[in-house]
């Protein structure tokens, strides 16, 4: 069963917010993603008052000159992360999640690029195992199941997956 | 490129000093920005296709151009955006977007939108075009004066307003400059009424010469500003990006956990690279007047020999570590758009000071 994460927030984004654990444990990371952020925050919390997060005045939310596209269609809402990341209630173990159908993969030396319209995560190679076992459609209390069979710890494995979540890279059905 | 190797030797040691990396390496770019044409309707003081010391760019033919899209879509380059001047002059555009769709490049346009007609706009749509990122710089008045167009205000909006209708996703792009940025609520009121859903400011980067500094929009008009432009967009429905110089006071970033702070960063050669109407290729359109930033020619190069040029690895392999200076000692640095091309070109040191930042202008005891 997923808990709830305990903030959606780096706490300080220092010298070790730029270090990314190539192997070890199951990791996926965003890398290029000039909305992302704003969007996932705002979905999450709403209207915050100013004082709490300023979500436009954010001079480094976008890239420069013609860097981005715009967003190509509607894009996946993190709304639905809500339910693994924000709920008063539980995701129940037998809930099911499918994979986005509009994401791109590409083999890298060292995991995965998956690309989703502007946006760009990198996968390690653990993460990269751990979602070919994930496929395209799983239900939350597989996840467990799938970690312990092949070695992964449960708290990254679930972890690897609210991440996936967050980003809308697989959504409830 | 003065102290580069020095700077590469010392992040290398310390990559190899711990069980991490800084940032993902990748084996072909994330984004392309492809300039198609550096002809254009407009005149814009600050366009990176209007630059010091550059010879006007030869233009590949479309068969060149398709033979280059073939290389980007065999590395399976997932994004390219074809941009300019102004793309819409090219008339094998459709051609263009056409075999990018069917290739998988995933392609997107920047536009004046001033050339545009309902017939090449079908022709677009019927390619495989399903968004694009407009150009408009103010209201009627300010957009002329910014672009250097008398009268192609009204014709913008009665194409913008076409294209919505068509249902291609739009993006208005509005450079934050002086001269504008207290019109922008008004702007963002006339683009309401034809139905504009996406408006966002760049940042303006005065990237090519010291002239360029004076139009950064003063720090405290901007933070004068920014609400209202909020509101304004919050009243009419628009989403809403705002991009300004780093150093707007009130301004804060949270950052979600799985996000790299590099996502927030110059992406030039770490996840994207330039390609210019000739084929030449750099690591950022700022450096296209910078010879020695050269990384090779996409037409006569592979994509793997572009993106594994020495010069474009220093720039995948730069982090706000190896910054010196102002920005070197700034604690914002590592979440933090710093223009490495302001730095370079305007002060000849690529890990130097972003001039054009708040911070770093006010400590040098220049104007914000």
């Amino acid at each position: 069963m997923v808990q709830k994460s305990t903030s959606l927030f780096i706490e300080r984004v220092d010298e070790k917010a730029w270090l990314f654990d190539l192997e070890g444990k199951p990791e996926l990371i965003c890398i290029n993603g000039p909305y992302i952020n704003q969007r996932i925050v705002k979905e999450m919390y709403g209207d915050l008052p100013k004082d709490q997060i300023v979500l436009h005045a954010t001079p480094t939310t976008h890239h420069d000159a013609h860097w981005d596209h715009p967003p190509r269609r509607a894009r996946t809402s993190p709304t639905d992360g809500k339910k693994v990341l924000n709920s008063k209630g539980e995701v129940k173990d037998d809930c099911t999640f499918m994979m986005q159908d509009d994401l791109k993969m590409r083999e890298e030396r060292n995991g995965l690029l998956i690309s989703q319209n502007n946006t760009a995560y990198f996968v390690n190679n653990e993460g990269a195992f751990l979602l070919k076992l994930i496929g395209n459609r799983v239900q939350v209390g597989d996840i467990e199941t799938l970690c312990e069979k092949h070695g992964i710890s449960n708290t990254a494995g679930m972890e690897f997956f609210r991440r996936l979540v967050t980003f809308g890279l697989y959504r409830p059905i | 490129m003065g102290n580069t190797k020095a700077s590469v030797r010392r992040s290398k040691s310390r990559i190899r000093s711990l069980p991490q990396i800084n940032v993902p390496e990748l084996r072909a770019p994330f984004i392309v920005d492809f300039e198609i044409t550096h002809r254009c309707p407009y005149k814009c003081f600050f366009c990176e296709a209007d630059v010091p010391n550059i010879k006007p760019a030869s233009e590949l033919s479309t068969d060149e151009i398709l033979c280059i899209l073939k290389k980007l879509s065999k590395e399976e380059v997932p994004n390219v955006f074809l941009t300019g001047g102004e793309p819409l002059l090219r008339s094998d555009l459709p051609d263009l977007i056409r075999y990018s769709s069917n290739s998988g490049l995933e392609p997107c346009i920047s536009t004046t939108i001033l050339p545009l007609d309902e017939s090449k706009l079908l022709r677009l749509v019927d390619a495989g075009l399903d968004s694009m990122q407009v150009s408009i710089h103010g209201p009627k008045g300010i957009h002329e004066a910014v672009v250097g167009s008398n009268g192609s205000y009204e014709t913008v909006m009665n194409n913008l307003k076409m294209v919505v209708e068509a249902g291609v996703r739009v993006e208005i792009a509005c450079v934050g400059l002086r001269e504008n940025i207290e019109h922008i609520p008004t702007l963002i009121r006339e683009l309401a009424s034809v139905g504009v859903s996406f408006f966002r400011v760049l940042r303006y980067v005065p990237g090519h010469r010291k002239e360029m500094l004076e139009h950064i929009p003063p720090r405290r008009l901007v933070e004068k500003c920014i609400p209202e432009i909020n509101l304004a967009a919050k009243e009419h429905g628009i989403e809403l990006a705002l991009g300004f110089c780093p150093g707007t006071e009130g301004s804060k970033t949270h950052l979600v956990k799985g996000i790299h702070p590099v996502a927030f960063a110059c992406p030039a050669g770490k996840t994207s690279f330039a390609i210019m109407p000739n084929g030449d290729v750099y690591p950022c359109i700022f450096f296209k007047n910078r010879p020695e930033m050269l990384c090779g020619n996409i037409l006569r190069d592979s994509v793997s020999e572009v993106w594994n040029n020495p010069r474009m690895v220093v720039f995948r392999r730069l982090t706000p570590g190896d910054y010196n200076g102002i920005c070197g000692s700034c604690e914002r640095k590592w979440l933090c758009y710093s223009a490495r091309c302001v730095a370079y070109n305007l002060t000849n040191d690529l890990y130097g000071d972003d001039i054009s930042c708040y911070i770093a202008r006010e400590k040098l005891g220049l104007e914000v």
